[in-house]
């Protein structure tokens, strides 16, 4: 289950990565991924630094054009408040020099001049209620243009009435100096209340500013805040895709060894298995072979054995034929005599010609009944050395026997660790003196017909403990033998010596003797004009369910 | 006393070569061979040979219908006193074993060695004169 989840899981990986891999669209996507939370943060913080820096603008130049309007309004309120009372001073002046008769007196124009000026003061005042003045200035002011608006009429009536009396007009007047001074107080408050609301405005607008700074403060920690969770986010999703990714590719790693291993292991077992069927067809093909020559010695055996006995016998019969005519001889005339003398020798001669090719092919027909052969000598524990040992002087001897002047270098390495080992001495003996008969041959062959100065034919025999195995190497400096000839040497009847001098059997018997008697192993390694080495490989305890032969 | 030697063999030239062979004693009135060319023949030659005395079965063993293992118990039941020499080309050990443990008194490997031979017959003839 587990399997399945996870395995699950790494598909959807592997299907994302596909194809994040396989479209375009999904390249630029991916390249962009990392850099993508950091993007979106600069825009919105862009967004709003610029929505911020907007209202800041906004608010600081509504706070200027406060201050601007309030400054002017001052400005303004101070010039009318001024202009108020120099207008009351003239009058108080105009009205002294009446009083005191100066001449030249235009009291009539400087009173419509004041009275122009009181209008034009009303006009000012009524245009800077209605352009500038805030609600409750606004009363005041319209208060005092009506007020304003009555000392215009107490002026018309002075100075309708100023040639009569003067001084009673005055009196007259005179309660509009508060009027005045009240003006100047309301003016001077209201210089005070805009200054104030300047001040208030611009008050409000560093709050305001503040707030606004506050609020991009807050929003801009929340934007890096939401920055730094997509960021970490994204982080970490990238870490999941490396981390999968090397999980992948760990478990693609994995898998390719497992399946380098796997491949390996194949390929030696399909060597081994090659190697086990070809020797397994050797050993068939032998084995039927060694079946089949068998049957045939068998047959050719008995017709053999007569032909031996009595070509055997005849010779015996042509020596008693000889005694008993020899008295009687002498009457025969000397040509008859010759002629019956050569006769019998020739006839004698090839009854030892038939006996001696009788006896050669007899020999194959037991060589040949040897791979068959049902029940042999007993397998024990044997010296291997001292049986090599042996081997070696028999076989040297019998060479030396059958041939006058032969002489072969002999060198021999024993192992002394080569120890004790089960085998079937006999059979043993047999294959040792075959590959050293062989070597010696090959040997002696090659000093016969080669022209080298100073080659010495030497075989070299050495023995060798390999644990459970032992090895019995056996080497000749002879001509060797050619590479399409060394799958043949094992076959039998297979030579390559002149007719007569060899079987073929010898090799063959001691593949059976080495390989299907003991378990063991005979190979052959050669160099043409070099060396012949035969390696026999036995091991040390036979295998108990081993069949004799 | 007329002592035979009956050979068992299914090849018919076996009886030249072994009167060939035998030439010297026959003549010398030593023993006479007989021949049987099959078990079945030579236990009827057994049967028969009223006033002769074989005193040696010399076999071979691979013959066709009985073979000689098989014709060996047989005589052996019947004329326990008879010494039988059994003759093959298969001279690896189980055949030998088989043979001496079913009562044969030599077993020879073919081809035959004749002077032994020689020696072997003139040995069990002396036992039988010495016996009889």
């Amino acid at each position: 289950m587990d399997g399945n989840a996870q395995h699950a899981t790494r598909t959807t990986w592997v299907d994302m990565f596909s194809v994040l891999r396989t479209t375009g669209k999904g390249q630029i996507l991916r390249r962009l991924m990392p850099i993508l939370p950091a993007v979106i943060g600069l825009l919105v913080m862009g967004l709003f630094a610029y929505l911020g820096l907007n209202a800041l603008d906004r608010v600081s130049r509504q706070a200027q054009l406060i201050v601007d309007r309030n400054l002017q309004n001052t400005v303004r309120i101070s010039e009318i408040s001024a202009r108020a009372r120099e207008l009351n001073g003239d009058f108080y002046r105009l009205a002294t020099l009446r009083a005191a008769n100066v001449d030249g007196l235009d009291v009539n124009g400087d009173l419509a001049r004041i009275g122009s000026q009181v209008d034009q003061l009303v006009a000012d005042l009524r245009a800077f209620r209605d352009e500038r003045a805030s609600a409750s200035q606004a009363g005041a002011i319209t208060q005092a243009i009506e007020q304003l608006g009555s000392y215009r009429q107490a002026l018309e009536f002075v100075g309708s009435m100023l040639d009569l009396d003067f001084a009673s007009a005055v009196t007259f007047i005179r309660p509009f100096n508060s009027l005045f001074d009240n003006l100047t107080t309301l003016l001077q408050g209201m210089t005070d209340t805009t200054v104030a609301d300047a001040r208030q405005l611009s008050k409000e607008a560093g709050a305001s500013t503040q707030e606004i700074g506050r609020w991009f403060v807050l929003i801009a920690i929340g934007v890096a805040a939401a920055v730094a969770i997509f960021g970490w986010l994204a982080g970490k999703r990238q870490e999941r895709f490396l981390f999968s990714t090397m999980v992948l590719e760990r478990e693609v790693a994995e898998r390719t060894a497992d399946l380098q291993t796997a491949k390996l292991e194949a390929e030696s077992a399909y060597h081994a298995l090659k190697a086990a069927q070809t020797k397994l067809i050797q050993v068939e093909k032998m084995a039927s072979l060694g079946q089949l020559t068998a049957g045939i010695a068998h047959e050719i055996k008995n017709p053999l054995n007569f032909v031996n006995n009595f070509s055997d016998l005849s010779v015996d019969l042509l020596d008693e034929l000889h005694q008993a005519v020899g008295p009687d001889m002498i009457e025969l005339t000397p040509d008859v005599r010759a002629e019956v003398d050569d006769l019998t020798a020739t006839l004698k001669s090839n009854l030892e010609k038939i006996a001696q090719h009788g006896r050669r092919a007899d020999n194959i027909v037991k060589n040949m009944l040897l791979h068959s052969r049902s029940g042999a000598s007993e397998h024990r524990a044997i010296d291997l050395n001292a049986t090599v040992q042996e081997a070696l002087g028999l076989a040297f001897h019998g060479a030396r026997a059958g041939k006058p002047g032969f002489n072969v270098t002999m060198q021999t390495e024993l192992d002394p660790n080569a120890g004790m080992v089960d085998l079937y001495p006999q059979e043993f003996t047999r294959v040792i003196l075959n590959l050293v008969g062989n070597g010696f041959y090959a040997a002696s062959q090659r000093a016969e017909q080669t022209a080298e100065p100073g080659f010495e034919p030497t075989l070299r025999t050495t023995t060798r403990d390999l644990g459970d195995r032992v090895e019995i190497r056996v080497r000749d400096n002879g001509a060797g033998i050619p590479l399409d000839l060394r799958n043949k040497i094992f076959d039998p009847f297979f030579t390559t010596k002149p007719a007569g001098e060899g079987t073929g059997l010898g090799l063959s018997l001691s593949h059976d003797i080495v390989v299907k008697q003991h378990g063991g192993d005979l190979s052959v390694d050669s160099q043409i004009d070099c060396f012949t080495e035969f390696v026999v490989t036995l091991p040390r305890e036979m295998a108990s369910d081993r069949n004799p032969a | 006393m007329n002592a035979i030697v009956l050979v068992v063999d299914d090849e018919p030239d076996v009886e030249t070569l072994f009167r060939q062979q035998f030439r010297p004693e026959v003549r010398q009135g030593l023993y006479t061979l007989d021949f049987a060319l099959s078990g079945k023949a030579a236990l009827e030659k057994l049967a028969g040979c009223v006033g002769r005395e074989i005193i040696l079965l010399v076999s071979d063993i691979n013959m066709p219908g009985m073979s000689g293992l098989e014709l060996l118990p047989a005589v052996k039941a019947q004329y326990p006193r008879l010494p039988v020499f059994m003759l093959s080309a298969y001279g690896d050990s189980a055949t030998v074993a088989a043979a001496l443990e079913r009562g044969a008194s030599k077993f020879m490997t073919k081809p035959v060695d004749f002077p032994q031979l020689k020696q072997d017959v003139s040995a069990a003839l002396s036992d039988a004169t010495r016996a009889g």
